[in-house]
C-alpha cells in the first residue's frame, strides 16, 4: 500500500465508523408525536429556566423542552453554525442583535430586565453606593471579561460612566462569566465583585449583595428570548416565549431576583 | 571477472542510498557465482548490508538485475520487481532477531503458512532437528544463548523451503567455540538444503572456510570474485590485501591425527603439512592461518632442525617493500614469505631459484 | 439525569477510544515506518487538537460539521441529519481530542521496535496485514496500551470541544463533565461536587483495570 492509500484508509475508516455508530444507534433523530423544543439558555438564566420549564411542562405536557446551557458566546457560535435551536434566551441584547443581522431571528421579546450590583464576601461590608467600589479597601475586584461576556460589558460601561474605571483598572480581575465572579467572591479570592443582582442572590449565603449600579449608567440589561427562523417548532417556541412573559413566568423570574420585562 | 552460472547468485545492480545524515552512497555490484555458499567479504561501509537488502527486496535498486537459482527477482529492463514476500529468499540477521513474543517453535513455524496447527508444529520440529535444536522448541527467545538463537534463526528461515538464503554476519556476535560449531552446521545445512547461500562477513577466516565463491566488496564496488583460496593467494585489490595482511590462508583436509605425538597431518591441496593437534574429524576441512614472518627460507636442504615441516619449492615472485621483501614460493601450494633485503642479497634470491621452507607445526593456527 | 450522564460519558468515551485506537495505531505506524514528503508536517497538523484550546477545536469542528459546514452541509442535505447536538457529537469531540495522543503513543511504540522484524516476516512469506497483526502489534503492545488508556482518559474528561459541538442538553448530550458545569452554573454546588467525585472514581477505576493489561508479562521484550 502506498502511504497515501494507507492514510486515506485510516481517515475513511474513522469517518465511516463514527457515522455508522451514530446512525445505527438510532440517535435522537427519532421524531415522537410530541413537539420537541431545543432551547439554548445563557448560564445566568439556567436556574430560572429549569423552574420555568418544569412549570410549563406540567401545564402543557404535549411539548418536550430540552435546555442547552452554556456561556452566551458558545451559544451564539453554535446557533450561527446551524445548531438546531428553536428558542435562544440570552442575557443581553447584543447576541440577539447579531443573530438578527444574519437573518436568523423570526421573533424576539424581552422576558426580564436586570441590574448589576456590587457584592462582597460574607463578613465584610459592601460600599455605601455603587461607585464606592473604587475605595482603596477593595484591593482586588472581580468583573466579567468586558470583551466576551455581557456582565463584564455592563460593569465597564457603568464604572466608566461613574468615572472610576481608570482608577480601578489595575485592581481588576477578569472572570469568564458571572458564575466565576460569584465563585471568587464566595471564596474570598477577591474583595468585591460586580455581577448580576440575580447571581448575588443565588450565592449560598456567603455573599453579601450591595448597592446596584445607578439607572442610566449602563445600557438596559435586557434578557431577551428569540424564536429562530429555521426552527421546526416555531409555534411552540413562540408559545413558550409568551409563557415567560405571562404572569406565571414573570413570577418565577421575580422570585429569583429578575426585574420585570418592560412592556 | 564474473562467470555467469545459473545455479547461484547472478547480480548486476546499482543501488542508491540517501541516509538522513552523511553522504549518499552508491552500490554498483556485478557478480555471478555458483551453487554452494557465496561469501561476500568487505570492510564496514563497503555496502554488504545494502547488497543483502537489495536482494531481499527491502530496498529498491536504481536499475539492474537480480537472479538467484535461476529465478529473476528483479529486472529493471522488464519491470520485474517481486515484493519481499514473493521472493522466497530467507534471511538470518547478525543478532538472530527472533520474534520475542513467540516461543522457538512458534518462531520457526511462522513462515509455514495457513496449514493446521498440528502440521505446522511438526514442520517446525523437523526444521529444528536439522539445526540440532529440537530440545529447545518450547523455550522463549530470551532464554536462549547466542548460538542457540542463531540455530533457531536458521531453522526459521529454512523451514518454508526458500530458493536462497542470505546471512548478514550471522556469527560475528558469537564466541569462538560457537562460531566453529555453527560453521560446521552451516556447511551441512547448505548441502542438504541444496539452495545457494549468500554469507556476508568481515572475517577472512570464515570467508575462506565456508565459501565456495568469494566476492570482495569495497566502497560499493565488487573488486574481486573467485574461489577463496585463489583470491586470498593473489589479492587483486588493496582492500583484500589490507585485510589479509601478511597472513597465509589455507583450507586443507585433515588426513591423520597423532594424538600421542601431539600433531595432525593436513593436505593443503598438493602439499601435506604437519600442524599442532587439531580437534577436527578425519576427512573434514579446516581453515588454517600462517604468518609470512613465521616461515624460514633456506637455499640448501637443511637437516636436524626442530621444524616439523621442511618443504621444497621454487620462488615464483619477489616484491620489494621499504622494510622487507615478500617472496612467493610454490610448493606447489603457494606460500608467502617475508625476509629482509640483506637476506635476498646474501642468499642471491631470485625467481626460479629452488628453495626450502622451514615451518614449525605450531605456526599454523586454526581459523575456523 | 446523573445516571444518564454517567452512561453517556462511558459509552461515548468507549466508542471514541475504540475508533481512535484503530485509526491512531494505523496512523502512528504510517508515521513511524514510511518516509514521505510532508511527513513531519502531517504529524504537526495532527497534533493541533493537543495544542489549541479545546473550545477552539470545538469551534473548528462546529464550522466543518455543522449544517452549513464543509462536511455537515452535504450530509444534512442528503440525509436531513446533522451531527451537532447529538450524542454522536460527544463521540466525535472525544475522538478528535484523543487522536493526537494515540498517534504519538503509537508512533513512538513502533519506532522503538526493530523494523527488521517486519522485513523478516515478509521474507517468510507473510502479507502486510498478517505481519501487522502478528508481529508489529504484539511488539508494540505496551506503548499502544498506554496510548489507549491515555485516549480514554482524555475522552472521558473532554469538555470544551464537547460543549461546542454537542451542546449541554441534559438527558441527551450532557456528559459527566458537562453535568458538573451545568450544576455549577445552576448554583448546585453540592451536586457539582458529587458529580466530580463520581467522575474521578470512574476514571481511576478504568485506569486501574486497564493498567493491568499493560503490565509486563512473560512475553514482553
Amino acid at each position: 500500500m502506498t502511504p497515501l492509500t494507507e492514510c486515506a484508509f485510516a481517515t475513511a475508516f474513522r469517518s465511516v465508523a463514527i457515522v455508522a455508530a451514530a446512525v445505527l444507534a438510532g440517535g435522537p433523530g427519532v421524531r415522537a408525536e410530541r413537539e420537541d423544543l431545543l432551547v439554548s439558555v445563557a448560564a445566568s438564566l439556567k436556574g430560572a429556566m429549569d423552574e420555568v420549564v418544569e412549570r410549563y411542562g406540567a401545564l402543557y405536557p404535549a411539548t418536550e423542552v430540552a435546555l442547552n446551557a452554556a456561556a452566551s458566546g458558545v451559544l451564539l457560535s453554535q446557533t450561527e453554525h446551524g445548531a438546531p435551536v428553536d428558542l435562544f434566551i440570552s442575557a443581553s441584547s447584543s447576541e440577539i442583535d447579531r443573530l438578527e443581522t444574519k437573518g436568523l431571528v423570526r421573533a424576539r421579546q424581552a422576558i426580564a430586565s436586570g441590574e448589576i450590583v456590587v457584592a462582597v464576601p460574607k463578613g465584610t461590608s459592601p460600599p455605601g453606593n455603587f461607585a464606592g467600589v473604587a475605595d482603596a479597601r477593595f484591593g482586588r475586584i472581580a468583573v466579567g471579561n468586558p470583551s466576551t461576556v455581557p456582565v463584564g460589558r455592563y460593569a465597564r460601561e457603568s464604572l466608566q460612566a461613574l468615572g472610576v474605571w481608570e482608577i480601578l483598572e489595575p485592581r481588576l480581575v477578569f472572570a469568564a462569566d458571572a458564575r466565576q465572579v460569584l465563585d471568587w467572591i464566595e471564596r474570598g479570592e477577591v474583595d468585591a465583585g460586580v455581577l448580576y443582582g440575580t447571581d448575588a442572590l443565588a450565592g449560598s449565603g456567603r455573599v453579601v449583595a450591595g448597592p446596584a449600579a445607578p439607572a442610566g449608567s449602563h445600557a438596559r440589561i435586557l434578557y431577551e428570548g428569540a424564536v429562530l427562523e429555521n426552527s421546526a417548532g416555531a409555534r411552540s417556541a413562540l408559545h413558550l416565549l409568551e409563557f415567560l412573559r405571562s404572569e406565571a413566568g414573570q413570577e418565577i423570574l421575580a422570585r429569583r431576583g429578575f426585574l420585570p420585562a418592560p412592556r | 571477472m564474473s562467470v555467469r552460472r545459473a545455479e547461484g547468485f547472478d547480480v548486476d545492480v546499482v543501488v542508491r542510498r540517501r541516509p538522513r545524515r552523511g553522504d549518499p552512497f552508491v552500490l554498483q555490484a556485478e557478480f555471478g557465482t555458483g551453487a554452494g555458499i557465496t561469501v561476500v567479504f568487505g570492510p564496514s561501509g563497503a555496502g554488504k548490508s545494502t547488497l543483502l537488502m537489495a536482494i531481499l527486496g527491502a530496498i529498491a535498486p536504481h536499475s539492474g538485475r537480480i537472479v538467484t537459482g535461476g529465478r529473476t527477482l528483479y529486472d529493471s529492463a522488464s519491470g520485474t520487481d517481486l515484493a519481499v514476500r514473493h521472493r522466497r529468499v530467507g534471511i538470518v540477521f547478525q543478532d538472530a532477531l527472533l520474534f520475542p513474543h513467540l516461543d522457538v517453535a512458534g518462531n520457526v513455524a511462522f513462515g509455514l503458512g495457513a496449514t493446521p496447527r498440528e502440521e505446522r508444529r511438526r514442520g517446525a520440529l523437523a526444521a529444528l532437528d536439522t539445526v540440532g535444536a529440537r530440545e529447545i522448541a518450547d523455550l522463549m527467545p530470551a532464554e536462549l544463548s547466542g548460538g542457540q538463537r542463531q540455530r533457531v534463526a536458521l531453522a526459521r528461515a529454512l523451514a518454508p523451503g526458500p530458493s536462497a538464503l542470505l546471512l548478514d554476519e550471522p556469527f560475528s556476535a558469537l564466541d569462538a567455540p560457537s562460531r566453529k560449531a555453527l560453521g560446521e552446521t552451516l556447511l551441512d545445512l547448505q548441502r542438504s538444503a541444496g539452495v545457494p547461500f549468500l554469507h556476508v562477513t568481515h572475517d577472512l577466516g570464515e570467508a575462506v572456510r565456508l565459501g565456495s565463491d568469494l566476492v570482495v566488496l569495497d566502497a560499493g564496488r565488487v573488486v574481486q570474485v573467485g574461489p577463496p583460496q585463489r583470491v586470498v593467494a593473489a589479492p587483486a585489490a588493496e582492500a583484500t590485501a589490507r585485510a589479509i595482511g601478511t597472513e597465509n590462508l589455507f583450507t586443507g583436509v585433515v588426513r591423520a591425527h597423532f594424538p600421542d605425538r601431539g600433531y595432525s597431518e593436513v593436505d593443503l591441496g598438493g602439499t601435506v603439512v604437519e600442524t599442532g593437534l587439531l580437534d577436527v574429524a578425519l576427512g573434514r576441512s579446516v581453515a588454517l592461518g600462517l604468518r609470512a614472518e613465521d616461515i624460514l627460507l633456506a637455499v640448501e636442504r637443511v637437516r636436524g632442525t626442530s621444524a616439523r615441516n621442511v618443504l621444497a619449492g621454487s620462488i615464483a615472485e619477489l616484491s620489494s617493500g621499504t622494510a622487507s621483501v615478500e617472496i612467493r614460493v610454490a610448493t606447489p601450494v603457494v606460500f608467502r614469505v617475508v625476509v629482509t633485503h640483506e637476506a635476498v642479497e646474501q642468499l642471491g634470491l631470485a625467481r626460479g631459484l629452488a628453495v626450502h621452507l622451514l615451518i614449525k607445526a605450531h605456526a599454523f593456527h586454526r581459523l575456523l | 439525569m446523573i445516571l444518564h450522564a454517567l452512561r453517556l460519558s462511558l459509552m461515548a468515551s468507549a466508542l471514541a477510544t475504540a475508533v481512535v485506537a484503530i485509526a491512531g495505531t494505523l496512523t502512528g505506524w504510517l508515521l513511524a515506518r514510511r518516509e514521505f514528503r510532508g511527513r513531519e508536517f502531517l504529524d504537526a497538523l495532527l497534533n493541533l487538537p493537543l495544542v489549541l484550546p479545546p473550545t477552539v477545536t470545538g469551534y473548528y469542528l462546529l464550522v466543518v460539521l455543522g449544517r452549513g459546514g464543509l462536511i455537515g452541509s452535504p450530509l444534512y442535505r442528503a440525509t436531513g441529519w446533522s451531527v451537532t447536538f447529538t450524542w454522536a457529537a460527544c463521540v466525535v469531540a472525544g475522538a478528535v481530542m484523543a487522536f493526537p495522543l494515540m498517534v504519538r503513543a503509537a508512533r513512538v511504540a513502533f519506532e522503538e521496535t526493530d523494523a527488521r522484524h517486519e522485513i523478516a516476516a515478509a521474507s517468510l512469506g507473510r502479507g502486510w496485514l498478517s505481519t501487522f497483526v502478528f508481529v508489529s502489534l504484539p511488539l508494540a503492545r505496551r506503548g499502544l496500551i498506554a496510548g489507549v488508556i491515555l485516549s480514554f482518559a482524555r475522552s472521558v474528561g473532554e469538555f470544551g470541544a464537547t460543549l461546542m459541538l454537542a451542546g449541554n442538553i441534559p438527558g441527551r448530550t450532557q456528559t459527566l463533565p458537562l453535568a458538573i458545569y451545568d450544576a455549577v452554573i445552576s448554583g448546585q454546588d453540592r451536586t457539582a461536587m458529587w458529580l466530580a467525585v463520581m467522575l474521578t472514581a470512574v476514571s481511576v477505576a478504568v485506569m486501574l483495570a486497564a493498567g493491568r493489561l499493560g503490565r509486563p508479562g512473560s512475553t514482553s521484550r
